[in-house]
């Protein structure tokens, strides 16, 4: 859903983009560009955030993934990881499990402190349990998070305002105990370490109907995270300063500023030393690379960007339903081609539905797929998809004009997709792309086709997907609600619970060892790979620019760590 | 005869385009004595109104000129002041009234301060004399409630009672000579005759000479004293209005005199002047007259003729006569 | 007056009326509403269930009449629901951005005016002169370029070239001078600017052309014929004619300035109308959506009638009673 905003936000300003990218020219080729002085013991840090974060500041109250970022800020959960994505601990110093493995005990650092002082506690945790697993919370449409505690006994579903789930036990005010229903080696990683404190002695008093309104809300004074919120101007900016009494040790730069800065600009004020962080397009990399004061990181992304198939189609299900032709299209697509055009570079082709980057990535898949008309030709042929008159006709004669449905707006989705087109034209596969329709409309389609009577047949959204880092199911279970990936992949039946039985083997007692994990995933990723449900095009790279004397800053897919470690020094 | 009030002189206003020139005033003298009306004659087109234009220094820029002549008005040649010395004299010295009312009066400012105005620039008045003025003035005019007719805009007032507060308006600062340009052509004919009463009323007891420029014949016999017929851009005939009436010497003028509708005989129908004016831009060589005239002789075409004296103070310019 | 502006004020309910209903069926015409991509966050836990309740809770399940009615019901109770995107009331949201907008676009009305009414009154003036061509050159070449383009050339001029003014926001944050006037001022100039340039370019050449028109009206001649100085001529007169389409334009244009500035409150990341509305229709936010519509529609309403009440104020011909 995020990526999807960002995209539609991008999209009304594709002509500014193109426009901006001219000035910029410009301003990278002038030597007359002034640079901002900066002196070595600058102390503060505008960190741009491309579209407005919202008016809700309590963890989770918002939906907005930039609101979370500013809220992650002051928040610091439970337990988090390091950019190897292994789970370590952060309020929480120490945590182990029962001997069934069901209930996880947790201890919280003698070094977590809120930031005027106070020691965070099991009261603080229970909190912020309390609040997910509320009714309150779960009006809203479930933040960026969504529910996330349903695997805590008791919690299953929403329960009252401030009551507290049964699985949840107060040992003492640093100790605290969560019994989940299932053993799963992803309860913690996927769910729990999230958790994030929230100051008793604040909210504990207030009716959590109330918090929506509270002067908490729009200005929370207080927090465990290695910033907190001094001032907000709404829609624009967020000023948090340096929390004296942060567990890893109070930040290096004293005031840390979230500015809203539209994507056209934000070149520039980097340029001028507006901005000292910000994510850029592509487009902007070869103007910042050369200007001086600027560093560029490019990190690989968790997603996968997909061309899909409605397996169930009236019309060419059965042809789009043949592994072959999935593979071969797979072959024909020249997807470093794509990522060159599209992404001036920066990504890479994907073969399956985690990327490289992730922990759990096979490398069996490396290089599956290579760029291969004849391969896909072959492959097409066995099928029996013959050529007649140039195109090819379906297995049993009739012609072969599958069409593409792609969403309007962005002008590159459809540079996209023709570039797909003629790649598959040129393996005689008749492709043709429908006008562009509403993003809505498209998802309405998809979302309605248990009979395969919609129009679309293939279709290419521009979107990524990505599961979270430590679990593919929700994306990838059979029965994961409204899922177009999942949905598409109706036919083979018996490839879909192959797939099933092997994620689920996560939920289970031996899936505790990273090892088996990981030989289960390898086997799920394998049968991805091969059975194409979508095909996997590219992985989009992250692409940063920063003032060149930031110093300290970790990029990782997962984002950039250790913001208290961070430091300017003089140019 | 005394010093004449206004000399014109040999006045030629010229519109000089880079295409083309215009000799819209082509070389007219006239005078005008003190306390007369001088009346202008002639159709449109004839250079009547740019002969009044001339005299006010309102020649429409850019390409409007006075290229010629002199326009001496109380020893001073109007033609050679500067905008701001002429400024001066208009609408305090010299002062002129349009054909039509309604659009000459401003639409979006009170009647009682469109007349203010005059007072205050030339008879340096405060506001509420001026205002007092003003409301005098109008009742001067003939206003019985002047007083709500200075805060009243023009829409709000009948055609003849706009006339009246133009005049009102030109005689604010009693000049000694009005131009009247067509001022009753717009008007009903019970208000025309009003309005030249009024004109008459006034003259009489201000003294000031009247330059009455119309094409219609019956209102200059009615309130000239002097008169000059206008043909072309030239004067073709100039004298007492008794003299013109009397014995018309140009074939224009007899033209013009038979075209006047004459209420009280039964007439087939009017006499029409055939023809038009010609063009100001390309006139004929000879007799501008000559191309509509009934007893144009071969000769007319070539040689424009001269204004002649034939009688003492009537002046024709016409061979033939 | 006030009459007239109740009565006008009333008038406009029927139109408003027309207005919400319209709105309401476009925006129920828009495929999708703003929780249907919620299923599509594998985070979400039992996302179909969840957008389920979420649609049920507000009401978009029932039928469009009764979905108008319950929204009509509200405003009418001045409640204009809860923004599901913001999380927040609407009228709350309104209210946090309205105060920009009407910021910025008043101060781009300011800068218009100050700016156009002077040069075009000058270029009239100086009709066909060098000045007149080379600004009238410069204000087409305005007018035919889109608001966004000014605010990227004036934002690389002013705020990257040259440090002088900053390229977003209202305030500058987390500075001692946060928030103060100047800073206030210095955030605005440039989308001020960016707003104002095309439509300074149009107002221009209006009041150019309309003091072209009025330049050669009948009651000019006469403000001249009175020896009135050229500045009261041209202020008192002239202008006060010209002004008056101008003045009405300006008015029709207020409610448009307001919708006119989304692309450059994205740009400036200036939290206005423009960017509420923009947001509200990408997140298919069907209560914000028809809260800034309305607003939209209420402001040009309001403009509509502020044009009628100049207009009223500056033609006394125009009857309001």
């Amino acid at each position: 859903m995020k990526k999807r905003q960002a995209i539609l936000s991008a999209l009304s300003v594709i002509t500014l983009s193109a426009l901006i990218a001219g000035t910029g020219g410009a301003m990278a080729s002038a030597k007359t560009v002034k640079q901002h002085r900066v002196s070595s013991s600058q102390s503060t840090i505008t960190i741009a955030l491309p579209s407005a974060f919202g008016p809700n500041l309590i963890p989770a109250l918002d939906s907005s993934l930039y609101t979370a970022q500013i809220t992650n800020y002051q928040f610091d959960p439970i337990l988090t990881v390091n950019p190897q994505d292994q789970l370590i601990g952060d309020l929480v110093d120490k945590w182990w499990y029962s001997k069934d493995k069901k209930t996880i005990y947790f201890h919280i650092s003698p070094k977590a402190l809120w930031s005027n002082g106070i020691h965070v506690t099991s009261k603080d945790v229970e909190l912020g349990v309390d609040w997910l697993a509320s009714k309150s919370y779960n009006t809203t449409d479930q933040g960026e998070y969504g529910y996330e505690v349903n695997s805590i006994v008791g919690a299953k579903n929403p329960i009252p305002d401030g009551t507290t789930p049964s699985g949840f036990k107060d040992i003492s005010p640093s100790e605290f105990s969560i019994t989940t229903y299932n053993v799963d080696a992803t309860n913690l990683s996927a769910n729990l370490q999230f958790i994030q404190p929230l100051p008793y002695f604040e909210l504990g008093k207030l009716p959590m109907s109330q918090w929506k309104t509270s002067a908490f809300n729009k200005l929370p004074n207080v927090g465990s995270g290695p910033y907190i919120v001094k001032s907000v101007v709404p829609g624009q900016s967020v000023t948090m300063t340096a929390n004296p009494y942060y567990l890893h040790g109070k930040p290096l730069i004293d005031t840390t500023i979230y500015k809203v800065v539209s994507p056209d600009v934000v070149a520039g004020d980097l340029v001028s030393g507006q901005v000292n962080l910000s994510g850029i397009h592509p487009a902007d990399v070869a103007k910042l690379k050369n200007v001086a004061g600027i560093s560029i990181n490019i990190s690989p992304t968790n997603g996968y960007s997909f061309l899909g198939w409605r397996l169930n189609n009236a019309v060419y299900g059965k042809e789009f339903s043949n592994v072959k032709f999935r593979q071969a299209v797979e072959y024909a697509i020249n997807r470093q081609a794509l990522i060159q055009a599209i992404d001036k570079g920066y990504g890479k082709p994907e073969n399956g539905p985690l990327p490289p980057v992730n922990f759990w990535y096979n490398n069996a898949l490396n290089n599956t797929y290579p760029y291969s008309p004849a391969k896909a030709n072959q492959l097409l042929d066995q099928a029996g998809f013959k050529i007649k008159n140039g195109w090819r006709t379906t297995p049993d004669g009739k012609p072969f004009t599958p069409t593409l449905t792609i969403s309007s707006g962005d002008t590159n989705i459809q540079i996209e997709a023709n570039f797909i087109k003629q790649f598959l034209n040129a393996v005689h596969i008749n492709v043709k792309i429908l006008p562009p329709i509403n993003f809505n409309t498209l998802l309405n389609q998809l979302n309605n086709d248990a009979n395969g009577k919609q129009p679309v047949q293939g279709f290419f959204m521009g979107w990524s997907l990505g599961s979270g880092p430590q679990d593919p199911r929700p994306l990838w279970l059979s029965n994961a609600p409204f899922n177009t990936t999942v949905q598409d992949w109706q036919t083979p039946k018996s490839v879909l619970a192959q797939s099933d039985k092997l994620l689920n083997e996560q939920a289970s007692a031996q899936a505790y060892s990273d090892t088996y994990r990981k030989n289960v995933l390898d086997q799920w990723q394998v049968l991805m790979n091969q059975q194409m449900p979508t095909n996997f095009l590219t992985m989009d790279d992250t692409l940063t620019a920063y003032s060149s004397n930031l110093h300290g800053v970790v990029f990782t897919d997962l984002g950039t760590f250790y913001p208290w470690k961070w430091y300017f020094t003089s140019k | 005869m005394s010093e004449p009030l206004l000399k014109v002189s040999n006045l030629k206003t010229y519109f000089i385009s880079k295409y083309r020139t215009v000799k819209a005033v082509d070389g007219v003298d006239f005078e005008v004595q003190k306390g007369k009306v001088l009346g202008i004659v002639g159709e449109s087109g004839s250079g009547k109104s740019m002969t009044s234009l001339s005299i006010m220094g309102l020649i429409p820029p850019p390409y409007g000129k006075i290229v010629e002549g002199e326009i001496r008005f109380e020893g001073v040649d109007l033609s050679k002041l500067s905008e701001k010395k002429m400024n001066d004299v208009r609408g305090n010295r010299i002062s002129m009234i349009f054909q039509e009312p309604m659009s000459a009066l401003n639409p979006v400012l009170k009647i009682g301060e469109q007349i203010d105005e005059v007072l205050i620039r030339h008879k340096r008045l405060s506001k509420s004399e001026a205002r007092r003025k003003s409301i005098q003035l109008l009742q001067s005019v003939g206003f019985p409630r002047a007083e709500q007719i200075v805060n009243e805009y023009p829409h709000q007032l009948s055609g003849g009672m706009r006339q009246r507060a133009m005049i009102a308006m030109a005689m604010a600062c009693e000049p000694s000579i009005l131009i009247a340009d067509e001022p009753t052509t717009a008007l009903d004919v019970t208000i025309q005759a009003q309005v030249l009463d009024l004109m008459r009323d006034l003259k009489e007891h201000t003294g000031t000479a009247i330059v009455l420029i119309t094409h219609d014949l019956g209102v200059v016999a009615d309130m000239a004293d002097d008169m000059i017929v206008m043909y072309g851009g030239q004067v073709v005939e100039s004298g007492t209005a008794d003299d013109i009436f009397n014995t018309p010497l140009h074939p224009y003028t007899n033209a013009l005199m038979e075209s006047i509708p004459v209420i009280d005989e039964e007439r087939e129908r009017l006499t029409a002047i055939p023809g038009t004016v010609p063009s100001a831009a390309n006139f004929p060589q000879g007799c501008r007259f000559a191309e509509r005239c009934a007893i144009a002789q071969a000769s007319c075409h070539e040689k424009m003729p001269e204004l002649r004296e034939l009688q003492p103070g009537h002046l024709v310019r016409c061979d033939l006569a | 007056m006030a009459a007239y502006i109740i009565r006008r004020l009333l008038g406009m309910i029927p139109t408003l009326f027309v207005i919400t209903v319209i709105v309401f069926l476009l925006m129920h015409a828009m495929p999708g509403n703003a929780f249907e991509a919620l299923v599509f966050n594998p985070k979400i836990k039992n996302a179909a269930e969840v957008y389920k309740r979420l649609v049920a809770e507000n009401g978009l399940n029932q039928s469009l009449p009764v979905q108008y009615i319950h929204w009509i019901n509200n405003l009418i109770h001045g409640n204009l629901g809860i923004s599901s995107s913001l999380n927040m009331p609407v009228s709350e949201a309104i209210g946090t951005y309205l105060p920009n907008t009407l910021i910025l676009a008043i101060t781009a009305e300011i800068i218009i005016l100050v700016i156009s009414l002077p040069i075009g009154l000058y270029q009239a003036n100086k009709v066909n002169g060098k000045l007149d061509v080379s600004t009238s050159f410069v204000a087409i070449f305005l007018y035919s370029i889109p608001g966004f383009v000014f605010a990227l050339v004036l934002i690389f001029l002013f705020s990257f070239l040259e440090k002088w003014l900053p390229s977003s926001g209202t305030v500058t944050p987390g500075i001692a001078t946060s928030g103060s006037l100047g800073d206030r001022l210095t955030h605005l100039i440039l989308p001020a600017l960016s707003l104002a340039l095309p439509s300074m370019a149009y107002y221009t050449r209006l009041t150019r052309s309309n003091t072209l028109s009025v330049i050669v009206a009948d009651f000019v001649r006469t403000a001249r014929a009175k020896g009135l100085r050229r500045p009261r001529v041209m202020f008192r007169h002239v202008l006060r004619n010209a002004i008056i389409p101008i003045v009405t334009q300006f008015g029709f244009d207020i409610g448009g300035l307001f919708g006119g500035a989304v692309l450059i409150e994205q740009i400036f990341t200036w939290p206005g109308m423009g960017e509420l509305s923009f947001n509200a229709t990408i997140n298919r936010d069907y209560p914000l959506i028809l809260g800034t519509t309305l607003l939209f529609a209420v402001m040009v309403l309001i403009g509509n009638l502020i044009a009628d009440i100049l207009l009223a104020i500056s033609d006394p011909r125009v009857r309001y009673d």
